[in-house]
């Protein structure tokens, strides 16, 4: 058969715009799971649609997924009408970390906490340090198999204090991150959730009645910033927050100062004034040095002097912890804000000294906010 | 017998093609370098960039076809050159704005930097390849064709020459943009009556005025920050930039240091710990940025300190002022050159250069070079190096990385320990490895910011090192070589993951190129022939490069000389082709016959060069056969152009409009498929059985007819 140029080109063009509108592999593509497989549960948070269609009411985002297809996260899917999880006993990464690493320094400062991942993230961050595992879903990486039993006998069995539930996005493992927490809260080893914070009400409710602390990211005071660099919403996280406090999680709140984007010193002044007003001044802020990663690469490191500054910002407004991170050397003493004097004192992620007793400051006896033990 | 329309068509043909030649060779190296430090330095991207080039010049000299059989083409070659003169300006800042349409500061995927790219540099190419047949109309005569094909190459020539050897050494992009508009407005001049002089001075005074634009312009590209210094090398692009007290030195606009730095640590202590005080060092690369500091803290003897960019050493005095210190020896070259050619041995090797993102960096982690590391080590000596690793979980791409040039290390040496974390640390050596860094620095009393306290909890954690080695260890892969460069390609299958481009996109672009090749050479052998020798010439050109940086480093003055060389071996043969006007049939099977055999001569040149040891042997291949392969391909080349051109029916410029846009399809297929494509899959061997089996099939089907 003779082909003509029109023919060719037509048939090029159209074969190049398929591959180009629907890359294989992407999570849009369609891989069929059964409620059968060990690492599918159903969803805790879902409401049925019309058609087969649910909603995802785990996060913000609210998905509506047709049979078939999974949400944003790429962790949740539809099965025949009922939305399920593919990200139940499959962590993908498993380490012991030092609980400052988390960061949390006001938690039972130089414990372990066993830390855990599985696959997935309902936020895009252009700066993600661990984009391998949250830029992807529990289907194409290599998974360890462990039951949430076997997770909290290996948290024992290595001596950890805590389970941290980190690298990743722990909302979008919920279902297995509440099944772990409520096992291993009965045995009386603390859970830790590391999250960007967004997610819905209800669930959170749930889960704050499992779990000890939360190292949270509150990535900008501003809405645009979230969706330009996280495609997420501010409002929904500071919501979180508000939650944490009232059911009286201990919240360690972590701000990645990016340059040009969250460190203009009145943005943090603003931050500062609503952390002040709607949690108080005892919750510790983490001003963290941002390093160009993942896709944010044209930037330079955030200075040192930026964060020196937004500290004296933040505690000018009168928050009394504020910690610089990612920054060697600076800034992860606990002060008390009374007396002074450095209560507690660490050597990077090594605790060197610890005047904290039964609460309270060693030298003056004043409160110091935390978990000690 | 070449014939010229009018007295004044002869000046106007040469001022026009040589003017032509000049201006898009280095239009091109600028762009090229603009788009690099807007997309991430991408070889990816680098590769389709010059592959659009090179196919829109083509398609342009198809369209110009009808054009100058139309238009009077002193009057479209005024306005070809007006245009030249001008478009690149726009194009250069609309290149650098690129970001301000993005998330500020984010590296954009495949899709946007091809789309936008291609975009931005479509009508300069477009114009300069319609240039082509206008300046063919000015000819009558069989040899056109061949006349063009020399005067272009000829100001090919010129060009590279001038901005490889001047511009680039004194001149910002944009002011080298000025120095060619100005030629080409010049060039405008011999093209129409001096009633177009007001116009043109016009036209000057505005590019000339447009000189305050070019600060404010890189301005773009650097946002909050306040640029210092900003520094055209042979090699990138450097920028030395202010955010506060912060000072940040730029490599093609990604940061490579800012004060506060502390990855000099790392790099430093992990070798120098499994060595005794008082060593001799190698360090290739990073020296200025603090490396040399946290090494002297061992007391060495000696450190050899190898940089190629001369403009990084001069940092030193803004930076560290590392090489103070009386121990420190400081050589510019290429380090796998000077591994290769030094007396000394050493007790410590470290290469603190980027990951293996193209072919020349890929050099530094192959099988033969930790060959000739190991030579020059002492018997307990370390080799140590660094590979893109993951905090948490090494994902595939990235893990393929690293299992190839972990699979040439095991090859050579036989105690490895791999550090794991964001970045993975090699250390290799004959001798076993500690991993005790922390016990090692305190024994010798020194003090880290970081390592100690921050990093080895986590890079030196047994768990996560075992986890990392049986994952190295797991499959059987094949080791990272020189000539079949396996990191290089996983690195780029890398770089697609994280800029989440589809891959399908780049099959796209294949499927694109191919068909313009094939549209190109349709239902005619000797377009055909054509294009296989364009892509043979690309082919050849990126193969032997490569073979050349492997047996003798990366020498800047040298590729200029080749690239040179095979410019003038293109425009050589089409010269003395057109001298035997006669044997035009045998001229081009003749090229054929030479182009096959030329490829299994750079098959057994390469075999005999990568596994050479004598000076006689590696002298000969430098100043003899690789040369003499370079100049003999393009001589092929050129000579089959011109013979097929006279072989070829039609008008002069119907000739010229149909044998460029083959030629250029051709190149545009060897630059993206062989440099994207099959170099780093199938290595050098790969792209000469291409090229053996395209030009077998020209010769058959040449023979047949």
């Amino acid at each position: 058969m003779k082909t003509s140029r029109r023919d060719f080109l037509k048939t090029t063009l159209y074969a190049a715009c398929g591959g180009l509108l629907v890359p294989p592999g992407s999570a849009w593509a369609k891989k069929r799971f059964s409620p059968s497989d060990p690492h599918v549960k159903e969803a805790h948070f879902y409401r049925p649609l019309a058609d087969g269609a649910v909603q995802c009411k785990t996060c913000p985002h609210e998905c509506v997924i047709v049979p078939g297809r999974r949400g944003r996260c790429g962790t949740k899917v539809n099965i025949e009408g009922k939305l399920y999880t593919i990200s139940y006993g499959n962590p993908c990464a498993v380490h012991i970390d030092p609980v400052e690493k988390k960061p949390l320094l006001h938690f039972y400062p130089g414990s372990k906490a066993f830390s855990l991942a599985v696959a997935g993230c309902n936020f895009c961050c252009l700066n993600c340090q661990n984009w391998e595992i949250s830029q992807t879903t529990p289907d194409k990486t290599r998974n360890y198999n462990l039951p949430p039993d076997e997770v909290v006998g290996l948290a024992s069995r290595y001596g950890c204090k805590s389970i941290a539930y980190t690298y990743s996005e722990a909302v979008t493992f919920y279902e297995y991150m509440v099944d772990i927490s409520a096992r291993a809260k009965k045995i009386g080893i603390k859970n830790i959730w590391v999250s960007n914070a967004y997610i819905n009400q209800p669930a959170l409710t749930r889960l704050c009645d499992v779990i000890d602390a939360a190292s949270v990211n509150l990535k900008s005071f501003s809405d645009k910033i979230y969706r330009d660099l996280n495609c997420g919403h501010l409002q929904p996280v500071l919501e979180t927050f508000k939650t944490l406090h009232r059911r009286g999680v201990w919240m360690e709140l972590i701000n990645l100062v990016i340059p040009t984007y969250t460190d203009d010193m009145e943005m943090i002044k603003r931050m500062c004034g609503w952390i002040l007003q709607n949690l108080g001044p005892e919750y510790p802020l983490h001003f963290s040095r941002f390093f160009p990663q993942y896709k944010l690469v044209h930037l330079p490191p955030t200075p040192v002097e930026v964060l020196k500054k937004a500290k004296e910002t933040a505690q000018k407004e009168g928050l009394h912890y504020v910690y610089i991170g990612n920054v060697p050397g600076l800034g992860n003493k606990i002060i008390c804000p009374d007396c002074k004097k450095v209560v507690v004192e660490r050597r990077g992620y090594r605790l060197i000294s610890n005047h904290v007793k039964n609460g309270k400051c060693g030298f003056c006896g004043r409160k110091i906010s935390g978990r000690w033990g | 017998m070449i014939l010229y329309r009018g007295p004044a068509d002869k000046k106007r043909f040469w001022v026009c093609l040589l003017s032509l030649g000049t201006s898009s060779v280095s239009v091109q190296l600028i762009m090229t370098r603009e788009v690099m430090s807007t997309f991430s330095g991408n070889e990816l991207v680098i590769g389709l960039v010059l592959g659009v080039w090179l196919l829109f010049t083509g398609l342009g000299s198809a369209l110009g076809v009808p054009v100058a059989k139309r238009a009077r083409p002193e009057r479209a070659l005024f306005w070809g050159h007006v245009l030249i003169a001008v478009i690149p300006f726009l194009q250069i800042a609309s290149i650098r704005a690129l970001p301000l349409f993005w998330v500020r500061g984010q590296m954009l995927d495949l899709t946007s930097a091809v789309t936008s790219s291609t975009l931005i540099l479509i009508p300069y190419c477009l114009v300069g390849g319609g240039m082509i047949p206008m300046a063919a109309a000015l000819l009558k005569g069989k040899e056109t064709a061949s006349r063009v094909y020399i005067a272009d190459t000829l100001g090919d020539i010129a060009g590279g020459l001038i901005f490889s050897f001047i511009l680039v050494y004194t001149l910002s992009h944009w002011n080298s943009l000025i120095v060619l508009g100005s030629l080409n407005l010049l060039a405008a001049t011999t093209m129409m009556s001096y009633r177009a002089l007001p116009f043109l001075i016009l036209i000057c005074l505005g590019i000339g005025s447009a000189c305050s634009l070019n600060l404010r312009t890189l301005s773009w590209r650097f946002p909050g920050q306040h640029v210092i210094l900003h520094k055209n090398t042979p090699f990138a692009q450097l920028t030395i930039s202010r955010n506060g007290k912060q000072l940040n030195v730029l490599q093609d606009a990604i940061p490579l240091y800012s004060t506060g730095n502390l990855d000099m640590e790392t790099i430093a202590h992990l070798p120098l710990c499994q060595v005794s005080e008082g060593a001799n060092v190698l360090l290739i690369a990073g020296g200025v940025f603090g490396t040399i500091d946290e090494i002297a803290k061992h007391k060495p003897r000696r450190i050899d300190y190898i940089e190629l960019d001369p403009a990084i050493v001069k940092l030193d005095r803004l930076i560290a002022n590392s090489l103070r210190h009386s121990f420190v020896h400081v050589h510019v070259g290429d380090g796998r050159l000077f591994v290769k050619k030094t007396g000394n041995k050493y007790d410590a090797v470290i290469v603190d250069l980027p990951d293996p993102e193209n072919a020349q960096l890929n050099r530094f982690y192959s099988e033969e070079f930790f060959r000739e590391v190991k030579s020059i080590l002492t018997p307990d000596g370390v080799f140590s190096f660094s590979l893109v690793g993951a905090e948490n979980y090494p994902e595939e791409e990235g893990l393929a990385v690293n299992r190839s040039v972990y699979a040439a290390l095991t090859k050579v040496f036989k105690h490895l320990l791999v550090f794991p974390g964001l970045t993975n640390y090699y250390l290799a050596s004959n001798a076993p490895l500690t991993a005790d860094i922390a016990g090692v620095l305190a024994e010798r009393r020194i003090e880290t910011k970081r390592l100690v306290d921050y990093e080895l909890p986590t890079i030196a954690d047994p768990f996560r090192i075992d986890i990392l080695k049986a994952l190295l260890s797991k499959h059987e892969v094949p080791p990272n070589r020189d000539l079949s460069p396996s990191a290089f390609d996983h690195f780029l299958g890398l770089w697609l993951k994280k800029s989440e481009s589809p891959k399908t996109l780049l099959y796209a672009m294949f499927i694109f190129v191919l068909g313009f090749a094939v549209m190109s050479c349709r239902r005619n052998v000797l377009h055909f022939t054509i294009l296989t020798s364009g892509y043979a010439g690309m082919a050849f050109e990126l193969s032997l490069m490569l073979l050349f940086q492997v047996i003798y480093g990366y020498v800047y003055l040298r590729i200029c000389i080749f690239v040179t060389l095979f410019m003038i071996g293109a425009a050589a043969g089409a010269f003395v082709s057109g001298k035997f006007q006669k044997s035009a049939r045998w001229q081009m099977l003749a090229a054929d016959i030479t182009l096959l055999a030329l490829s299994v001569a750079a098959w057994i040149a390469a075999i005999a060069g990568v596994g050479a040891r004598g000076e006689l042997v590696l002298s000969a291949m430098q100043y003899f056969v690789i040369p003499s392969l370079i100049f003999l391909v393009a001589f092929a080349a050129g000579c089959q152009f011109s013979a097929v051109s006279r072989m070829t029916s039609g008008t002069d410029t119907e000739i010229t409009g149909r044998l460029y846009p083959a030629d250029l399809a051709g190149a545009g297929c060897g630059t993206i498929l062989t440099g994207l494509l099959f170099l780093p899959k199938i290595g050098m061997f790969g792209v000469l059985i291409t090229v053996l089996v395209l030009k077998a099939m020209s010769l058959g089907l040449n023979v047949i007819k």
